[in-house]
């Protein structure tokens, strides 16, 4: 992988190459940065193909519908739904946990029913839950998971036993990057009726996904996770499931007609309403063009490399708790603290040196609790991220390290 | 600007001395003061005397930017009469701006307090410095 091709790529860096401190961008768990290609394609269609979709029989219109509705497809092929008509566009994966979960509740969850989340929960997939739940009459309850790792299949199994309408995770967790076993939660959660809804917020950049394979009922994931615009979601949902669900969103476009009776469209148009972000969704599907055109074989294995090279310069420094768990696989995020000297100083000290590291509780503050801690470093990287970034990381923690010593 | 200018000696000192920190057995009033984007948590301990606020400590979790504020308000409101110290905190928050057109040494002419003039030149750390002051403002105007 040409990683130099690439980030020429992103102006952002491309920019930045030549100043005498060059960017160096570690956030990627947070927000990706944009190729140019996804830009132009977004202002292509604000520029020159612009009309609403699903509307007008209009020339332009049409054609906007068509190029939308194509990537509606081009997302289904890629996280390998079985048909199209499983892809609903949100606003982003905490607009389509939000607009999943009340439209679930009221086809699927009786009063007394539990769902199961993980402890290591961002808030995105917590907080829907717990304020939903005392609405419906409805228990939530944490699967605990193996510290700093994967849930626990032997805790989650007995949690099952109780009535459980949905199991809801991460595929990967965003504050210590671990890896959970997707098919064998799916597969337990199954086998006492429970639907389940993966979180692909963070995997979705990291390896292929296959929701045949996973055999979810719901998965979600935001685009600008995943070098395309902010603002934009996807909902994977079961035909089955989408089909009995009622409307998420009510309003123009998702209805066939309202006189003399209301009639709502097929899904996923009925849980659609209202003028979508069109050009977000063309930005995605060029997002997902330059992620399909490098290959996730290369993407994959480049995160590997740099996960595996951080995590070895880390533990070469002296002062350096690294928090993850050593024997869960892991997405290319690296939670740590430098030894007496809060993250917050530590992010701000590197600011100066133009490196971006988030420093918090990353939205996910029960995992950090539960491990003790109240707010970590966190580096994650992606494909155009190199070693010579994390050997600059290295040099200005030890530099930071004297500083705040 | 450089960040050393912003971490100077004696917001290192502050933030790391043991000045105030603690808790106070018989405190009046307990305050939180907690930032929810980085999860700094303070708890302010305050003891009322007759007519101030006899005794002022503080526990909890924070950069050092946020503890050496802590510690500085621990330090200059203990013993103030609460218009006295609702003063300070405006003052001291008109320091810290970079809004302000006043000169700090004008607004209040004191060595730990114009270690903050800083903040003025790094505005996303104005919150870490202003953190608790606020949070004691906020409490006041409530009582």
């Amino acid at each position: 992988m040409d990683i130099e091709k690439i980030r020429y790529e992103f102006p952002i860096f491309s920019k930045n190459s030549l100043k005498e401190t060059p960017l160096i961008y570690l956030d990627n768990a947070s927000t990706t940065h944009k190729p140019q290609r996804v830009i132009d394609a977004i202002t292509d269609f604000y520029s020159f193909s612009y009309a609403n979709v699903g509307r007008g029989s209009y020339g332009l219109a049409q054609e906007a519908t068509k190029r939308y509705e194509a990537i509606r497809l081009q997302v289904s092929k890629f996280i390998k739904a079985k048909n199209v008509n499983e892809i609903v566009f949100t606003s982003g994966t905490t607009d389509g946990i939000n607009k999943m979960a009340q439209s679930f509740f009221q086809a699927f969850a009786k009063a007394g029913d539990q769902i199961l989340i993980s402890s290591q929960a961002h808030h995105s997939n917590l907080l829907v839950w717990e304020q939903w739940a005392t609405a419906y009459q409805l228990k939530v309850k944490e699967i605990p998971t193996h510290s700093m790792g994967q849930i626990d299949l032997k805790a989650l199994s007995q949690l099952c036993k109780n009535k459980t309408v949905l199991v809801a995770i991460e595929a990967g967790t965003n504050a210590f990057g671990t890896i959970q076993p997707v098919s064998e939660i799916v597969k337990i959660a199954h086998e006492s009726g429970a639907k389940v809804l993966i979180d692909a917020a963070q995997w979705i950049t990291y390896a292929p996904t296959d929701v045949e394979i996973w055999d979810c009922d719901f998965l979600v994931f935001s685009a600008h996770k995943v070098f395309g615009p902010t603002g934009l979601g996807v909902l994977y949902g079961k035909s089955e499931w989408l089909d009995k669900m009622p409307p998420m969103t009510l309003g123009g476009g998702g209805v066939l007609r309202t006189v003399p009776q209301t009639v709502f469209k097929e899904s996923p148009y009925k849980h659609e309403a209202g003028t979508p972000h069109m050009a977000g969704v063309l930005g995605l599907g060029e997002a997902l063009d330059f992620i399909t055109d490098i290959g996730f074989e290369q993407i994959t294995s480049h995160a590997n490399s740099l996960l595996a090279y951080a995590l070895k310069e880390l533990r070469n420094m002296e002062g350096v708790e690294i928090y993850q768990h050593l024997h869960s696989p892991a997405l290319p995020i690296v939670s740590f603290g430098l030894s007496g000297i809060h993250p917050h100083d530590v992010a701000a000290y590197l600011n100066e040196s133009q490196i971006c590291l988030r420093a918090g509780h990353h939205c996910a503050q029960p995992a950090l609790v539960t491990e003790g801690l109240k707010a970590t470093l966190r580096a994650s990287f992606t494909l155009y991220n190199t070693k010579d970034e994390i050997d600059e990381l290295i040099k200005h923690l030890k530099t930071a390290q004297k500083f705040f010593s | 600007m450089k960040i050393e200018k912003l971490y100077n000696q004696r917001i290192k000192e502050l933030g790391n001395s043991k000045t105030h920190f603690g808790a106070l057995a018989h405190a009046d009033v307990k305050i939180t003061a907690y930032n929810p984007m980085c999860g700094d948590d303070f708890l302010l301990y305050i003891e009322k005397g007759h007519e101030n606020l006899k005794l002022i400590r503080f526990e909890g979790y924070g950069c050092n930017i946020a503890k050496a504020s802590t510690a500085l308000l621990a330090k200059k409101l203990e013993g103030l009469r609460v218009e006295e110290a609702t003063k300070c905190i405006q003052q001291f928050l008109r320091v810290a701006d970079q809004q302000e057109n006043e000169q700090p040494e004008t607004i209040w002419n004191d060595p730990d307090v114009l270690a903050f003039t800083m903040a003025r030149h790094f505005p996303e750390r104005y919150t870490c410095v202003t953190l608790s002051w606020i949070a004691l403002a906020k409490h006041f105007s409530s009582e």
